[in-house]
């Protein structure tokens, strides 16, 4: 059983992300499409259909995300496509480490703002933001709302905003060198 | 209201211990950070007098009228003498100024701050007034300037109590500058002499 306050949370939290995200994404195609083929895992000529697509998934699922609150059965669909997507990038993104391709713009929120390269930090980042999907996936022990989730829910974004903030600032800062 | 308050202290907990790993990561990045900036001295110029020379003497007068005693083998300064070469027509100087000011506040009372500049009268007194100088007194001369063979600008020269030069160089950053007062924490001519010293160090043990 899960608490409803923090099911909200989670898909309020992940809801804002996939839908600024997308915001970002579809404002400039040109450069999410340059992003992509830097992966390399999809064929050339279908990235001018797959791009648009991507970013049009984010933004629905994005949105139906944010609506759990009222659609709750679809808000826990879109919850878990919301983390099966962080999960595929993650993915993506591991697979481009392996093959040492890793000196590409990563294409995440805010991509080409800083320089590229792809972190194992971001595997990381990618699977706790699918962890706030979980109770996308247990039982809700249905209650009445009160003031205090208010509290919870309010606070609880504003520290996941920053923490987001936070770790994106981690992930762009400079490595340890290795000594030669 | 109990669930409510479980709630509240289960994404509570969750925050707090997301928080802890980043401000771990962030402490970490802050150190690299630091390592990444090891201490760079001021780029030494070769020609004038050198580090551990006693600094020509001059005895100058500011164009505010103030007398500036500098160098010579009399102790004639309780304190540190910063002379610091600057134009009023060179860019990095003026970007200079606002740290030169700060770390004479810092060191308020140990450390008196000269400049030197050549040249034109009135731009130099346009550029006291322009950059709010008056604080420090400001001399024209050019002996002073051949004295030290300042080529390029801005360079700075830091002279100790005993009128001997502590370091010198080239200031293009605040870096710069505040490695000439490392050099006389340390008693070390120059960062460069400091880490042949290490090296040394390390070759011996």
């Amino acid at each position: 059983m899960i608490d409803p306050a923090i099911l909200w949370l989670g898909s309020l939290a992940l809801g804002a992300l996939f839908v600024g995200s997308a915001a970002h994404k579809l404002r400039d195609l040109a450069s999410f499409r340059a992003a992509m083929a830097g992966y390399r895992l999809l064929p050339g000529p279908l990235l001018p259909v797959a791009a648009p697509a991507l970013a049009l998934a984010e933004a629905v699922i994005g949105a139906a995300t944010l609506a759990t609150f009222f659609a709750p059965d679809t808000g826990r669909i879109a919850l878990i496509a919301a983390a099966a997507m962080l999960l595929g990038y993650a993915l993506a993104i591991a697979i481009n480490m392996a093959r040492g391709n890793s000196a590409i713009d990563c294409g995440c929120f805010g991509f080409g703002a800083r320089g590229p390269g792809l972190r194992g930090a971001m595997i990381a980042r990618n699977i706790a933001l699918a962890a706030l999907a979980l109770p996308a996936v247990m039982p809700l022990a249905p209650r009445q709302l009160l003031w205090l989730d208010f509290v919870t829910l309010l606070a609880g974004l504003a520290v996941l905003a920053l923490l987001h903030a936070a770790i994106d600032l981690a992930l762009n800062l400079p490595r340890k060198e290795h000594q030669a | 209201m109990t669930q409510a308050i479980v709630a509240a202290l289960i994404v509570l907990w969750a925050l707090v211990i997301v928080l802890c790993i980043v401000v771990v990561a962030l402490l970490r990045q802050v150190g690299m950070l630091h390592e990444r900036l090891g201490p760079v001295g001021a780029l030494v110029m070769p020609g004038g007098p050198s580090v551990g020379d006693v600094a020509p003497s001059f005895d100058l007068e500011a164009i505010d009228g103030r007398n500036v005693l500098m160098g010579g083998a009399r102790a004639q300064a309780a304190r540190l003498t910063l002379l610091f070469f600057l134009s009023p027509n060179c860019p990095v100087c003026k970007s200079l100024l606002p740290i030169i000011k700060s770390v004479a506040r810092e060191q308020a009372g140990a450390l008196q701050v000269v400049l030197a500049s050549d040249g034109d009268m009135p731009a130099q007194i346009a550029m006291v007034r322009r950059e709010k100088l008056e604080a420090f007194p400001l001399v024209l001369s050019t002996p002073l300037g051949l004295a030290y063979q300042v080529s390029k600008l801005p360079h700075a020269v830091l002279i100790d109590a005993q009128g001997k030069i502590v370091a010198k160089g080239l200031i293009n950053n605040r870096e710069h500058l505040e490695s000439l007062f490392e050099a006389h924490r340390l008693g070390v001519g120059s960062l460069q002499a400091l880490a042949a010293a290490k090296t040394l160090e390390l070759a011996t043990n």
